[in-house]
């Protein structure tokens, strides 16, 4: 109780302090003169852009400043083959990145690895494993877009939930993905005891409780 | 036998609307005959003008485009994104090559239908990426 009232007082105090660096962003005028340069198309509703496209920009701007001429051509060169590509290509590229982006930096380093080792392989190796790869199914082949830990427990996952009703795959995986190294040991234990009928109760069980609540449940439920 | 006055102002009535009806056959008929030179030729009344070429009110140069566009971070990030292209492939390569050694959830139950035993690239290739 006590907590939860310094915790609500310090979030308070954070979030005044952090007032006048955001109205600082907002105040057009604020910005250096190279800043506003770049960013001059905006200059006229800096004020009444929304916070987040502002700190983009900014952030962008920022970027931009350090990069020397050749940097920026190659990067319009970059932008140049992407606007080439087939709209679908150009889709898959954005989904890919952003599921990198999203990876913590560990499994980025083990992904790093992975393509340097496969870069070293000769050219039929190389096709050997694209094949393997492909003969996964396309669920699974997606599921490793979100990383090398995620990709090994969404496949061990998928097998216990193998009939997830259509609508409520994408929440499924994003409750699965959510779960913590203990929850989900704990889950594997749990599913193995459950028959199908009583695993897919588990299922949605799991899917309506908070976040916050679902490693208890599986506890209890471990328990019984 | 004169007619009463309700009948004959039914009879007007009655004869004007016959002459109504035989006015709107003529013009049916006519219709059919005589078209109107304007509809020949699409020559008609000119009420819209049509707008002069003009620029647009505003274009973005090249670098504000890129600085609003939402590719930026993978745009910037060339080596990231290389990587990117081919993440699924890179991370079950990962995942198979060491899972047991260094995946914190090393698998407790075999799964159904996906990974180790498909996953893993054999000995094989993997000594040859050493």
């Amino acid at each position: 109780m006590r907590s939860s009232r310094w915790l609500r007082s310090l979030a308070c105090a954070l979030a005044l302090a952090l007032l006048p660096m955001h109205a600082q962003d907002a105040d057009w005028s604020a910005l250096d003169a190279g800043t506003r340069d770049l960013l001059a198309p905006w200059g006229e509703g800096w004020a009444s852009l929304d916070a987040a496209s502002r700190a983009r920009l900014l952030a962008n701007a920022k970027r931009w400043q350090a990069m020397d001429g050749a940097a920026r051509d190659a990067f319009q060169r970059r932008s140049t083959d992407l606007q080439a590509l087939p709209p679908n290509e150009r889709a898959r590229r954005r989904s890919h990145y952003a599921a990198w982006a999203a990876l913590a930096p560990a499994e980025q380093g083990r992904v790093r690895v992975a393509a340097a080792q496969l870069a070293a392989m000769s050219a039929v190796q190389q096709a050997a494993l694209r094949a393997r790869f492909a003969t996964q199914d396309a669920d699974q082949q997606r599921a490793w877009l979100l990383g090398p830990s995620d990709g090994v427990w969404i496949g061990q996952a998928r097998g216990l939930f193998a009939y997830v009703p259509e609508g409520e795959g994408d929440a499924t995986l994003r409750m699965l993905q959510a779960l913590s190294a203990d929850a989900r040991k704990q889950l594997l234990v749990l599913a193995q005891r459950l028959p199908d009928g009583q695993r897919e109760q588990l299922r949605k069980q799991l899917l309506g409780v908070d976040p916050a609540q679902r490693e208890n449940l599986l506890r209890q439920r471990l328990s019984q | 036998m004169t007619a009463n006055p309700r009948q004959r102002g039914s009879q007007t009535i009655r004869l004007l609307l016959i002459v109504l009806l035989a006015l709107l056959l003529a013009m049916l008929v006519g219709s059919y005959l005589w078209l109107p030179a304007f509809l020949k030729t699409g020559a008609t009344k000119q009420r819209f003008e049509t707008l002069g070429a003009q620029a647009p009110a505003a274009t973005l140069s090249a670098t504000a485009t890129a600085l609003a566009g939402a590719d930026f971070d993978l745009l910037d990030d060339p080596a990231g994104e290389r990587i990117a292209r081919d993440l699924d492939l890179y991370a079950w390569y990962a995942a198979g090559a060491n899972a047991a050694a260094t995946h914190p959830d090393a698998p407790t139950v075999p799964p159904e239908n996906s990974t180790p035993e498909t996953s893993a690239p054999d000995t094989e290739e993997s000594n040859g990426a050493q």
